[in-house]
């Protein structure tokens, strides 16, 4: 998973949703980390609405590697 | 059927033929495997092993008598249980002599457990070897993740457990992978498989989390999922197992030793994933929150501002006029006032002065009674009378009116 997780995405929303209710953060600081969760909305919204994924088969390859196939 | 037991030995040979260890157990083989046909037979199992050579060895008994037994693999593979020591069998075979170590055994070619109750009692006896073993203390159990983004499953390819399993999490998070590793579910193997399927997801490793079951069925069906095998697959496993085998009321070996035990293939698809229209909920929650927040944030400035702009540090320019405007106004009133008085002041002084003039003043003088007399030849004042000499015309002023005169005589 070399992309940023749906969970961490969460749990980042849910520091800077805290953060900026603090409010004892700076006014040009408070629009920076607005913008990453608006961002961050975005992101788990999509991730929410993807379309749903082809059910896969495990393979085991003869060398000991893995496969991933399509369920026929 | 031969069941006389006719030696083939001339009774007179006896006391002349001496056999070898060879020949004799050779007799006895041929007597054995020739009279006794293939049988069934009912006894509990003890000392059971199995060889690596996939062949198995235990003993059969009842109170009176015992008789070892081999089952070879070719035999024994499709076995839907594995046998334990305790459990009655009912075992078919052909008795044969071992004569190399000179016994008879049972080679079984079948064996089921005697009646239904053997099963529950097998499945009693592992579990409590199992759990004596710990497999099942809660320490070892791991959270399941809250939100998977890959599920390897493993179930039969066919059947309802699939289905569900797709279908509801598909209903619930879609963007979730689900992986199958197809098995056999009951039968032939069958947990050799299920276990096998484990470990390869825990080798594969790019699953969060595996779900093993299967729909309901008979114990027997669903024996599988007692095995030993499989329990300690999903001991092992390093990736958190959810268990979902068969009816709700059912709980199998697996359902012990798994992470997490749900009562169907369906209760498992609720459990492994969080549903999409909570999350959605959730989430613009947020957003309506760190909303809230900034725009309340951006108002608190924006009164900062306004009060800075109304504060007196800002409005010192015009303030400061003012305040000068004032000052002068002051001054301006404190000069009229110092000046004023200064008038006063001044206007007392002329009026004391009035009066002291007003006592020198000349003409009171001459009210008095004196005069003053002028040298009417150039006007002076006249003070002493040596300024005089006879003949000089002189003026003399009165209070009231003046003479002119001539001076007689001068005493000086």
């Amino acid at each position: 998973m070399t992309e940023r997780s749906f969970e961490s995405a969460l749990r980042r929303l849910e520091e800077i949703v805290e953060e900026l209710e603090r409010g004892d953060i700076p006014l040009e600081e408070s629009l920076k980390i607005y913008e990453e969760g608006m961002e961050l909305i975005r992101f788990c919204n999509e991730r929410l609405n993807k379309a749903e994924k082809r059910l896969l088969k495990l393979v085991k390859k003869e060398d000991g590697s893995f496969q991933l196939e399509l369920m026929s | 059927m031969a069941t006389n037991l006719e030696s083939s030995l001339p009774l007179e040979t006896f006391g002349k033929h001496i056999y070898s260890i060879t020949e004799i157990t050779r007799e006895i083989k041929n007597l054995l495997e020739s009279n006794i046909p293939t049988v069934w037979v009912q006894g509990e199992i003890s000392n059971f092993k199995i060889h690596s050579s996939g062949h198995m060895y235990f003993s059969l008994k009842d109170e009176g008598a015992q008789i070892p037994c081999v089952m070879w693999r070719w035999n024994n593979h499709d076995l839907y249980f594995t046998p334990q020591d305790g459990m009655k069998v009912l075992a078919q075979g052909n008795i044969t002599v071992y004569e190399k170590r000179g016994y008879y055994q049972l080679d079984v070619l079948q064996l089921t457990p005697a009646g239904i109750g053997e099963l529950q009692l097998a499945f009693e006896r592992l579990k409590n070897k199992l759990r004596a073993e710990g497999l099942f203390d809660e320490r070892y159990k791991k959270p399941l993740p809250s939100y998977p983004e890959r599920i390897g499953i493993v179930t039969s390819p066919t059947g309802a457990a699939i289905r569900d399993l797709v279908s509801i999490i598909r209903r619930r998070f879609p963007s979730v992978q689900l992986i199958l590793n197809p098995v056999r579910v009951q039968g032939d193997g069958a947990a050799q498989e299920i276990a096998t399927a484990i470990t390869e997801f825990n080798e594969y490793g790019q699953v969060e989390l595996i779900i093993v079951g299967r729909g309901g069925g008979s114990l027997e069906d669903l024996w599988a999922f007692n095995e030993e095998v499989v329990a300690r697959a999903i001991f092992n496993s390093k990736i958190p197992v959810i268990s979902a085998v068969g009816h709700e009321i059912d709980f199998s070996i697996s359902d012990f030793v798994a992470d997490l035990r749900a009562p169907t293939p369906s209760a498992a698809a609720e459990l492994a994933v969080r549903n999409r229209e909570e999350l959605l909920e959730m989430i613009n929650g947020f957003c309506t929150k760190i909303n809230q927040a900034l725009s309340t944030k951006i108002q608190y400035f924006r009164e900062r501002i306004h009060n800075l702009e109304r504060s007196y540090a800002l409005r010192k320019p015009t303030d400061l006029i003012k305040q000068y405007s004032q000052r002068v106004d002051e001054l301006a009133k404190n000069l009229e006032t110092a000046l004023s008085h200064r008038i006063q002041l001044m206007r007392e002084n002329v009026d004391s002065m009035q009066k002291r003039l007003g006592a020198l003043n000349p003409c009171s003088v001459l009210k008095r009674g004196y005069s003053i007399c002028y040298k009417t030849e150039d006007g002076r004042i006249v003070r002493r009378a040596a300024e005089l000499t006879p003949e000089d015309k002189i003026r003399v002023r009165f209070y009231e009116g003046k003479i002119l005169g001539t001076v007689d005589i001068v005493e000086a």
